[in-house]
């Protein structure tokens, strides 16, 4: 199964949810800043690389992890992936597309907007870590939910 | 093989595009002759209502040799979703050659924004006439672009 965590820019909170998934950030405490700063991708994709989808990793279940950035349009994305895969007749089981967006909350807006708009990296970084350790208990726990419906076999999941 | 044309609303300078590549629409390279407006709103889906259908693919026909050709609408970001695009077909391990993503979005004309203007202020009859304009406009651009990805197409093939 291919699971793909989607947000606007793909640096912050898209990352943090899949690093969450793949077992990089610990579930039972709030993550430091170098364990945040380590994950690859992490505060690092800039305009130029939105719309791409990264394969992150793959988690115990054999499940491949992805993240992807479609700036303020996440019903167009998601609706292109869904129409894409009838025109290609790929079960809509193989496939689970989750919004972070509504877990970003404002520092990560700003800190994104110094970081990666501004390219002010030093400042921006620091209040995203900010905004990430904010929202991070609600990102694990959608990370968990979605663990839990993709094992279980309830494909359709609405965030 | 697939090709996807994608525009902003998936009903105007794409599907125009779509219809040029299935020889829908008949304009030779710099004739003179104008296209008649019941050429371009007699196509199927042109100018149809799209804010639901936003980003799913719109099958507009196929052609002698199976090539199936579709329309998305991206709204305004359509180099993104042409990554996103490119980037989830090859991910689902469709053969390089077997798909053409292409953004028309630059070639759409002001005409034809305004129109897309005028639709939302629900002036209809005015939003028609300024589709014809722009459709006259971006047609000589939309043959080049057509040409140009056909004949690309048909090295990937033969290649």
């Amino acid at each position: 199964m291919k699971i793909i965590y989607h947000c606007y820019g793909g640096a912050h909170s898209s990352v943090t949810a899949a690093a969450v998934h793949l077992g990089w950030l610990p579930t039972d405490r709030l993550p430091e800043k170098e364990e945040l700063k380590q994950i690859p991708y992490f505060d690092r994709p800039v305009a130029k690389d939105h719309g791409h989808i990264r394969f992150m990793g793959r988690d115990e279940f054999g499940n491949d992890i992805y993240i992807a950035s479609r700036r303020n349009e996440s019903r167009v994305f998601e609706n292109m992936l869904r129409g894409l895969m009838e025109i290609y007749r790929l079960p809509e089981q193989e496939f689970a597309i989750i919004d972070v967006m509504p877990y970003v909350n404002w520092k990560m807006v700003l800190g994104g907007f110094t970081s990666r708009r501004m390219g002010l990296t030093w400042p921006g970084r620091s209040i995203i870590i900010k905004g990430v350790r904010y929202s991070y208990w609600q990102i694990v726990s959608l990370v968990q939910r979605v663990k839990v419906m993709t094992a279980s076999g309830n494909r359709r999941i609405k965030m | 093989m697939k090709v996807f044309f994608l525009c902003r609303t998936g009903r105007h300078t794409s599907l125009l595009a779509a219809a040029l590549y299935l020889g829908l629409l008949k304009k030779k390279p710099g004739s003179n002759e104008d296209m008649h407006s019941n050429d371009i709103f007699g196509l199927h889906g042109f100018d149809a209502n799209y804010c639901r259908d936003d980003g799913r693919p719109f099958f507009v026909g196929a052609d002698r040799d199976d090539t199936e050709v579709y329309t998305i609408g991206v709204r305004n970001v359509g180099p993104i979703m042409a990554k996103a695009a490119n980037d989830f077909i090859s991910l689902v391990g469709t053969k390089k050659g077997e798909w053409c993503v292409i953004d028309t979005s630059p070639v759409t004309s002001r005409w034809t924004s305004a129109g897309l203007c005028l639709k939302k202020m629900r002036l209809y009859s005015l939003a028609r006439f300024f589709f014809y304009l722009g459709a006259r406009r971006e047609l000589p651009f939309l043959l080049k672009l057509v040409e140009e990805n056909r004949k690309m197409s048909f090295h990937s093939k033969s290649a």
